[in-house]
């Protein structure tokens, strides 16, 4: 299974709720793998804290395996096994039972680029030959109408991807500014949708695997605002409310909602992965938070929430 | 002396089964106008026609000295057991004095073969192929038969389903030709990340398909040891209820375990080659050794078939 | 060489099915369609023209042979894949006698579309399994001229349908633009891969798309007229249409007819170890874009093995190179009226 990660604004935690996610994955004994195809700024090696490849790799990275005009003839794209390279300590003992964790790393000096036949060639050999390997491959994409966007939708529409389950997870932030935007994204002019059907998708299928994740959700119910006065907590509700009613208008009410979010101090302010030990041991992250991870990585792989729009 | 570099990639067929004899061809196909060779005995077997790349390209020794190399890869593609794909490319490197390239004509009345123009290090090209890791290859041999894999495994006939997930291994191999080499040597070596290198020395060459199902043979039944390996490892023996583990097997029962036949297909020179990895690294034994895991857990969550929690898992 | 044969070519491959040869394939001349409608003098005088050229031929292949006479064999190509022409009942008797009456005799005579139009697999005429067109064989096998720098990574751009013999002008090929990069302004020349200080780069079109299904261009279907002549095309190893005796009655339609009629019953085989075109020199763009494709279209390996040995049994040197077997006599053929398609 492919899962392609896109968001139309920075900023909402798409990279690292996407590693998270994978990590839930593997924990539960999937054989998975990340792909940073955020050529502009690949940022998953510093979620994984791989340290010589926080921002991407010096050589032969995704970047350069796609669009090396270069004679340098390449083979496959580099990867990094998680398990073992990962500077944090809780992550380097592997399991028993968890599946593989493999990052496909961007390249530092990486850009985003223009159309090119032998870039989606590559793309199309790279999906096909990892597919055989990995139970779930999730692909992060740029923010916005990128490329790397526009280039997956090729790929996924060869025919040589046809027998392969593609899903896609939309990111946005719970506010007045991102729900309309993520909506854009996907039904809007140039959106996912549009570029998907010029490459060959249908347009039903391809919108019924398009799934929304709300992320730094602010829940009033929660105990975490049992501190709030009566006032700022109706407040929060007519808020949540009216923030409901604009996600419906744009397409991207409960139905189209595949997971959500809910808002980490500890994702706030520092992108990592939250393992169990973050929880329990350290108690700096909210159990919720995990429980959120773990749910989305779960439905992800459950085909009847993929059913319909 | 007389280098020929090759790679050979392997794969499962992306086919819930194996597939019929007429498929094959129709997937094998890769040359109009060129027949699929095809075997039933002792195991299903089809070769494609072979295909072939133009190169003009940078080759670099291990040292870093470069040379300029043109002329063309050879590649094909075959199946065995209708289950397990395999490409192979192969080039036979051959210097040349004088610095020019000549018209394409000359390079296409000896297909395989690519010059290199100069002065050439050849145990130390040799090395470079052979110590590269999976992200790099001489001449890009390993993308031109990964890209074969690809072409092979998007054909319509297949039905896109995977019996199981492994990842593709990759066997590169260098065989150097030396008159003053006296009985063939061979040593087999297995790298992290499903790369194999396999090193042959001899004093003179066979027919290339000698070469080449020899090496395609060893890639098969590494590929198969390395899956088998794989599904072992994922099944959680002892972590997991034995009728749980066995529901893990499956895939190994239904689609390796039938396939091992080391040599089966191989002219004389290719089983004493085998006869000498026999002893080191030993594929055999440790298939022997696997099968006999998997048999073991199969005759044990039979044992307990008759306690209802675990017959419940079983046929569910 | 030999070595080498050895080394990827088992001897005795049985997989490739023999044609016989003779020692020179000799074609008197090329006509535009239009001229295919001049009269009987037209084509006497045109024959006159290249028999003194055939005679230098003959004379020539008499000193190089070392077994006894030559064996030669003579054709022609007849265009009726872009034009209608005459029909044979017309036609063929008209050649046959002007060349007659010019002192030449013609062997065979070849149908253009039969290039184009798929060959029974079997010489067997009972057996239905389509094979496939020579144009089709030799597309096939066509093995892009790489540019430097091409690696098993990145195969030669292709641009559907065309073929080229170096590396086109411009950044034609499809390469990414990267985002917030400098595009590298400017005109960039096309370059000839094998050029000799300055490029005569060429690029050919092998075929288009119509309203009634693939057009090959008469280059094409010119370099499957060669290969045919030189007797290296195979069809799954299978030799491609052996020539058939002239029917009794000659059909009114030329696509009723086999691709190679034989008209001289003791003709020697129409295939040769060597072929030579005698033409005006006007039609020498098509023969180098014959050329630019026959560059680039690598013969089965195991036929070329079988022709070489046989020709060391008969004590002949035949070039490595397909190419090299090709001859041409661009000479005066007397007036050429059409300017047909090219």
């Amino acid at each position: 299974m492919l899962v392609f990660a896109a968001s139309d604004k920075g900023g909402t935690g798409r990279s690292v709720t996407s590693c998270n996610v994978v990590y839930r994955s593997a924990l539960a004994g999937s054989n998975v793998c990340y792909l940073d195809f955020d050529f502009g700024s690949p940022t998953a090696g510093s979620i994984f804290q791989i340290t010589d490849a926080a921002r991407g790799v010096r050589k032969g990275g995704l970047h350069s395996y796609l669009l090396d005009t270069n004679v340098a003839p390449t083979g496959e794209a580099k990867r990094i096994d998680v398990w073992s390279r990962s500077a944090r300590a809780s992550l380097r003992q592997r399991p028993p039972g968890s599946g593989k964790l493999m990052l496909f790393p961007g390249d530092e000096d990486g850009g985003e680029f223009g159309p090119d036949k032998e870039a989606l060639r590559r793309c199309v050999h790279l999906f096909q030959a990892l597919d055989e390997e990995f139970d779930m491959c999730l692909i992060d994409l740029s923010a916005g109408r990128s490329y790397a966007t526009q280039l997956v939708l090729e790929a996924t529409a060869d025919p040589a991807l046809r027998g392969v389950t593609a899903r896609w997870l939309v990111f946005h932030r719970w506010t007045r500014q991102h729900i309309p935007a993520a909506g854009g994204l996907v039904y809007g002019p140039n959106g996912i949708l549009e570029v998907g059907v010029d490459a060959g998708h249908d347009r039903e299928r391809l919108r019924a695997a398009i799934k929304f994740v709300r992320t730094a959700v602010v829940d009033p119910d929660s105990v975490e605002l049992s501190g709030l006065r009566p006032a700022q907590v109706a407040w929060l509700r007519d808020c949540d409310e009216d923030l409901r009613n604009l996600a419906a208008t744009w397409q991207v009410g409960r139905s189209a909602v595949i997971g959500t979010v809910p808002l980490d101090p500890v994702l706030q302010w520092r992108e990592q992965l939250i393992s169990d030990d973050d929880v329990v041991a350290r108690d700096i992250a909210n159990s919720s938070t995990v429980e959120a991870f773990g749910e989305l990585s779960r439905r992800l792989a459950v085909d009847d929430d993929w059913i319909g729009a | 002396m007389v280098l020929v570099l090759g790679e050979v990639q392997t794969t499962a067929l992306r086919h819930s089964g194996g597939i019929p004899q007429g498929f094959a061809e129709a997937a094998l196909a890769l040359t109009a106008g060129e027949r699929v060779r095809v075997s039933e005995r002792p195991i299903s077997y089809a070769v494609s026609p072979r295909t072939y790349t133009g190169v003009d390209c940078t080759i670099e020794a291990r040292s870093g000295a470069k040379v300029r190399g043109v002329g063309t890869l050879m590649g094909r593609a075959s199946l065995t057991g209708g289950r397990v794909l395999q490409c192979s490319v192969v080039a036979r490197l051959e210097p040349v004095p004088g610095g020019h390239r000549r018209a394409w004509s000359h390079y296409l009345a000896r297909l395989g073969v690519v010059e290199t123009l100069g002065r050439t290090d050849i145990p130390g090209t040799a090395a470079a192929h052979l110590s590269a890791d999976r992200s790099v290859s001489t001449m890009g041999m390993g993308a031109f038969c990964g890209g074969l894999v690809g072409r092979i495994q998007k054909s319509p006939v297949l039905d896109q389903q995977l019996p199981l997930r492994v990842r593709r291994t990759v066997l590169r191999w260098a065989a150097v030709v030396n008159e003053d080499a006296e009985d063939p040597k061979v040593l087999f070596t297995v790298r992290e990340d499903g790369l194999r290198e396999i090193k042959l020395e001899l004093a003179a060459p066979g027919a290339i398909d000698g070469l080449l199902d020899l090496f395609e043979d060893l890639a098969l039944h590494d590929w198969l040891l390395t899956a088998l390996l794989s599904v072992i490892e994922q099944s959680r023996i002892g972590v997991e209820q034995p009728a749980q583990s066995v529901v893990r097997l499956r895939p190994a029962v239904d689609h390796l375990l039938h396939l091992w036949m080391p040599a089966a297909r191989l002219d004389e020179f290719g089983q004493s080659a085998w006869k000498a990895l026999e002893s080191r690294p030993g594929l055999t034994r440790q298939w022997d050794a696997s099968v006999k895991r998997i048999r073991d857990q199969m005759a044990m969550a039979a044992a307990l078939v008759d306690r209802q929690p675990e017959r419940a898992q079983l046929f569910r | 060489m030999k070595a080498h044969a050895e080394f990827f070519e088992s001897a005795a491959d049985a997989r490739v099915e023999s044609v016989p040869l003779a020692n020179l394939s000799v074609e008197l001349g090329h006509f535009y369609a239009e001229d295919l409608r001049e009269d009987e003098d037209f084509f006497v005088d045109h024959f006159r023209r290249i028999g003194i050229w055939y005679a230098a031929a003959r004379s020539a292949y008499h000193g190089v042979t070392p077994k006894g006479r030559p064996r030669i064999s003579t054709c022609l190509l007849v265009d009726d894949y872009f034009d209608t022409v005459e029909p044979p009942a017309v036609l063929v008797p008209k050649l046959l006698t002007a060349a007659h009456k010019a002192g030449l005799e013609i062997d065979y005579v070849v149908r253009e579309s039969g290039c184009a139009d798929p060959v029974p697999a079997h010489s067997d005429p009972e057996s239905t399994e389509a094979g496939l067109s020579p144009a089709a064989l030799v597309e096939a096998r066509l093995l892009d001229d790489p540019p430097p720098g091409t690696t098993g990574a990145r195969p030669p751009a292709r641009e559907t349908g065309w073929l080229c013999n170096g590396q086109r002008s411009g950044g034609s090929n499809g390469t990414g633009q990267e985002a917030m990069k400098r595009a590298t302004a400017g005109w960039s020349p096309p370059a000839e891969n094998a050029a000799v200080n300055h490029s005569i780069f060429a690029d050919i079109e092998l075929w288009r798309e119509g309203p009634d299904g693939r057009l090959w261009s008469c280059a094409m279907l010119a370099t499957a007229w060669q290969l045919l002549r030189l007797g290296v095309l195979r069809d799954k190893g299978r030799r491609v249409a052996s020539p058939q005796p002239i029917p009794a009655d000659l059909p009114d339609n030329w696509r009723a007819l086999p691709l190679i009629l034989r008209v001289n019953e003791r003709a020697a085989p129409f295939s040769a170890y060597r072929a030579m075109t005698i033409c005006s020199p006007k039609f020498q763009p098509i023969e180098n874009a014959v050329r630019t494709i026959m560059q680039q279209v690598a013969v089965d390996p195991a036929v070329l093995t079988q022709i070489t040995e046989r020709a060391e049994g008969e004590q002949l040197t035949l070039p490595s190179k397909v190419i090299d077997r090709l001859e041409y006599l661009f000479v005066d053929t007397g007036p050429v009226r059409g300017a047909g398609p090219g």
